[in-house]
């Protein structure tokens, strides 16, 4: 690199530079910061260059010549002769080309800008595409590889921050917003057709935040800074979401299909659940035995024998089009044990009379009830050969699950669907824990089968905060192994989880470990040491990051950058989002035309 | 190799030599005439003065690096040294901190007996120049190597002067050959020996921090005074802290009283603290910072010593061939 209008300093000699890491002995007016990125070239015996490109992860400051704390004032005072050096401590991220030797001492640093800096960050190995993933401190785009971001050869985000500051929904948010809603993020995807066909599944977990991102963020234009940083990412225009559909549980203690939203209009949002058929059929009574303590007895293994028979006894009430079944008192001996294939199969109708009718949760738990008390053969083809102990304690999770479940399970209730819109929330966030978990078990598991077999694309992305609550460190149950499944085998099935917690050490360790892009916001300075793909300087730093302030990890970057992202352009919380006037009008308009249409034509009498 | 002349390199160390210290004024006592207060001493105490716009401190070093032999063809010894010295400057002006600047060194072998011995440059950067003396007297060679540090300081002191820098010389004036005139103050802090009558020389240790005594004239064209620069504290001797300054006669008597009556004021400012400094406190700030640091220059020792000993090896193999 010859460019010395560029020069910061030399490379200390002083202390030993090595293949990872040396200082740089700042000239005296330089200005640098930390996380720039320098260079620094040296000639090879044989007339080749080498550069060794890094980014400064530390900045000193010292009078050389006091050697004792007293001294300084005696050096500001100027009865002591001193001279007030500054050194960058600099971690290499590349060296190219790739020798593993130290830079020279004595050598000059100079700032890696324009093509430089391109090859410190590895800009030039990502030929499948890149993503912008944010701006370095200095306002440029840091980007990943797309082939870490899409499957290709790695996938998964994983998240980490404290609550509250660590802005980890909001870096999740841009990056899909990145990928769906930009044009790079189109091409990226292979262009319109295949971005159509990619969805997100977000899932809203504090208040009814996420619930507006398809609106403007009224607080967007009070901050200039963020227009400038969205341009420096090429995006001229940001805006909100703009394909979007909205999921909320149905308003409690109602039997319709209203959804219990306060922020928003129910028009807006789709109430979900499912059927009684579709509970049976997509075998969802597992995900509602997935607390800790559920694994550890024979609970589990009652659950796994009734989810079987239920769909060995499963009928179509007769006449019926809700999704109300019956469940038969006696099946054909010739019913077969193998769930998935009886999953498969369209039930038969039957009436009323031929079993007991289901239809919402409450009725199953009568039915267990019922079949709890008696000791026949019936009730050990259910049961199995348990201890009437096991049966309580079943029967008494599945009491205490009504209330928490039993607004998601009912006749004319609609499941998330993924049509129509590539962005689909579903709020959790009003759910008892127990529901939360039924939930995000019962999506994530229609998505995992769906995508069997299908290949990458078209891919899914999922969206889930709080990861620990549902696939914590330890323990066991169904919804912990599929998303350590996903982790594991998602990213060549395109099911790429980003996922965001606030310890990585309470996620159980295949999640982290299995994502290529880690980041991290405010950490907890307790939790820090959990963080092994940051430097010890930068843990320390990131307990201190202010909101907007990330530090990411990615494969083909040896070192972590930090890194800000800007204000997002759509509503992150009720108290942003922007009445859209347009809409509003055209709201009124539809509902005046109604009452018009139905009023019927005005009569001259 | 027998008919050849040798040179050797001794092989104890330097630390081991001849704990020779070189001294800059004769031991024998002086009696020099007091020109103010009717000849009596007085202790004065001047008025407080701010210390000099532009100041500086002019100091330099020299070591011995290493003792070595010359034995010629018929086997006759003389000695000799290869030594290194440095003089530079603290330069205490403006809002900047206090820098070092107009440092020197040089390197040389210097033989006894009227020989010359050139050693050639070493391929990482040591170089030697070759001085001779007369005689046989291994203190002479190092008279020498303590007369090529005065001389470059005397140069850089004589320039600083020239630039109008109130300069501090780290020692008596009279190795300042020019410069009789110029705002230049030496500063001796040593006391060998006594320059004064037995009775005025007995009373100088009442001075305080900031007095001075009178003023008297130091051979012809020097005039000086005693001063203490700093407390050395209740367990020190009644001569600790006191300093000898000298300023050139050439400006007249007043001008000396108001140089050397600030300087009593101004100087204690940069007395160094016993916890710093073994010399403290007359061993100044700013001059001992100036000291580490031309150590720090004449680079490590052990190298110094082992590049002799290459360079000389090479010039016994040039002669032998």
């Amino acid at each position: 690199m010859s460019d010395h209008d560029n020069r910061i300093g030399l490379v200390d000699g002083s202390a030993g530079s090595n293949s990872r890491t040396f200082h740089a002995v700042l000239d005296g007016d330089v200005f640098v910061q930390l996380d720039e990125l320098v260079a620094v070239t040296r000639d090879l015996p044989g007339g080749d260059t080498v550069t060794h490109y890094g980014i400064i992860t530390e900045l000193r400051s010292r009078f050389e010549g006091a050697d004792l704390p007293s001294d300084t004032a005696r050096v500001v005072d100027r009865t002591m002769p001193a001279e007030h050096v500054r050194l960058a401590e600099v971690r290499v991220l590349r060296v190219v080309p790739e020798l593993f030797v130290a830079p020279h001492a004595g050598a000059v640093v100079s700032r890696a800008t324009g093509e430089h800096r391109q090859v410190a960050l590895f800009e030039d190995e990502m030929k499948r595409g890149k993503l912008p993933v944010g701006l370095d401190m200095g306002g440029k785009p840091v980007y990943a590889d797309m082939r870490f971001v899409d499957g290709r050869s790695g996938g998964h985000v994983s998240i980490s921050g404290i609550s509250g500051v660590a802005t980890k929904t909001s870096y999740a948010l841009f990056l899909l917003y990145q990928l769906l809603e930009t044009d790079y993020g189109m091409e990226l995807l292979g262009g319109r057709s295949r971005r159509e066909s990619v969805r997100a599944l977000v899932f809203n977990t504090k208040g009814e935040d996420l619930l507006h991102i398809d609106r403007p963020n009224s607080e967007f234009d009070e901050k200039p800074l963020a227009a400038r940083q969205w341009r420096a990412l090429g995006v001229e225009d940001p805006g909100p979401f703009r394909s979007v559909r909205l999921y909320a549980p149905r308003q409690p203690g109602t039997t319709g299909a209203v959804p219990g939203v306060r922020s928003r209009n129910t028009a807006d949002v789709h109430a979900y659940g499912w059927t009684p058929e579709q509970f049976v059929r997509e075998q969802l009574l597992q995900f509602c035995f997935t607390s800790e303590d559920d694994r550890s007895t024979q609970v589990g293994f009652v659950e796994q024998q009734f989810r079987i028979q239920l769909l060995r006894h499963l009928r179509r009430l007769a006449g019926d089009t809700s999704g109300a079944i019956v469940i038969l008192d006696e099946i054909p001996a010739s019913t077969g044990f193998n769930p998935d294939r009886l999953a498969e199969r369209v039930p038969e109708s039957a009436s009323a009379g031929q079993g007991h009718v289901v239809r919402d949760f409450a009725d199953f738990v009568d039915f267990t009830d019922k079949l709890a008390d008696s000791d026949d053969e019936r009730a050990h083809r259910w049961f199995g050969r348990t201890q009437s102990g096991t049966r309580q304690a079943y029967l008494r999770r599945l009491l205490r699950l009504r209330r928490h479940i039993g607004p998601l399970v009912g006749c004319g209730l609609e499941p998330v669907s993924a049509e129509n819109a590539r962005m689909h929330v579903v709020d959790i966030s009003t759910l008892h824990d127990d529901a939360q978990r039924f939930v995000v078990g019962a999506l994530l598991d229609r998505v995992w089968r769906e995508k069997q077999g299908t290949g990458r694309t078209p891919l899914r992305f999922v969206v889930l905060d709080e990861l620990n609550k549902y696939a914590p460190a330890r323990g066991f149950s169904p919804l912990r192994e599929l998303l350590v499944d996903i982790a594991e085998r998602g990213r060549s099935l395109g099911v790429l989880l980003v996922g965001a917690q606030q310890a990585a050490t309470a996620v159980a360790p295949a999640l982290p470990r299995n994502a290529s892009l880690k980041v991290a916001g405010r950490l907890d300075a307790s939790e820090a040491d959990a963080y092994r793909f940051l430097t010890s300087a930068l843990r320390e730093r990131a307990s201190r990051f202010m909101p907007g302030t990330m530090v990411l990890s990615q494969p083909i970057v040896p070192e972590p950058i930090p890194l800000r992202f800007p204000f997002p352009p759509f509503a992150t919380n009720p108290d942003e989002a922007q009445v859209d006037e347009a809409a509003e009008r055209e709201r009124a308009d539809r509902i005046a035309g109604t009452l018009r249409a139905m009023s019927g034509p005005k009569v001259d009498l | 190799m027998d008919s050849k002349t040798f040179i050797g390199v001794e092989p104890f160390d330097v630390s081991y030599g001849t704990g020779f210290q070189a001294q800059d004024d004769e031991a024998q006592a002086i009696e020099c005439s007091i020109v103010e207060d009717g000849g009596d001493l007085r202790i004065h105490s001047p008025a407080r003065a701010d210390r000099p716009s532009r100041l500086c401190f002019v100091d330099g070093v020299r070591r011995t690096e290493a003792h070595l032999t010359r034995t010629s063809p018929v086997g006759e010894t003389t000695t000799g040294l290869a030594g290194a010295w440095g003089a530079g400057a603290v330069l205490i002006g403006g809002e900047r901190l206090a820098t070092i600047d107009h440092i020197e060194t040089g390197r040389a072998v210097i033989f006894t007996g009227g020989h010359q011995v050139q050693l050639r440059p070493h391929r990482e950067g040591w170089r030697w120049d070759a001085y001779s003396v007369d005689g046989d007297d291994t203190d002479a060679a190092m008279q020498n190597l303590q007369r090529l540090m005065r001389d470059t300081e005397a140069r850089i002191a004589d320039r600083l002067c020239a630039e109008g820098w109130l300069t501090v010389f780290d020692g008596p004036l009279h190795n300042i050959r020019r410069s009789r005139s110029v705002p230049v103050v030496g500063y001796v802090k040593t006391h060998h020996r006594r320059t004064l009558a037995p009775e005025h020389w007995n009373a100088l240790p009442r001075i305080g921090v900031g007095d001075r005594s009178s003023l008297f004239a130091l051979r012809d064209d020097l005039y000086a005074c005693y001063i203490r620069v700093g407390d050395p504290g209740p367990w020190a001797g009644p001569w600790s802290g006191i300093a000898r300054i000298e300023v050139p006669a050439a400006a007249g008597r007043e001008a000396a009283i108001d140089t050397v009556d600030r300087a009593a004021r101004w100087l204690p400012e940069f007395a160094s603290a016993p916890h710093r400094d073994p010399r403290a406190p007359v061993n100044l700030t700013p001059v001992a910072g100036l000291e580490r640091r031309l150590h720090h220059l004449l680079g490590d020792a052990r190298l110094a010593l082992r590049a002799v000993r290459e360079a000389v090896m090479h010039l016994n193999r040039d002669a032998a061939a």
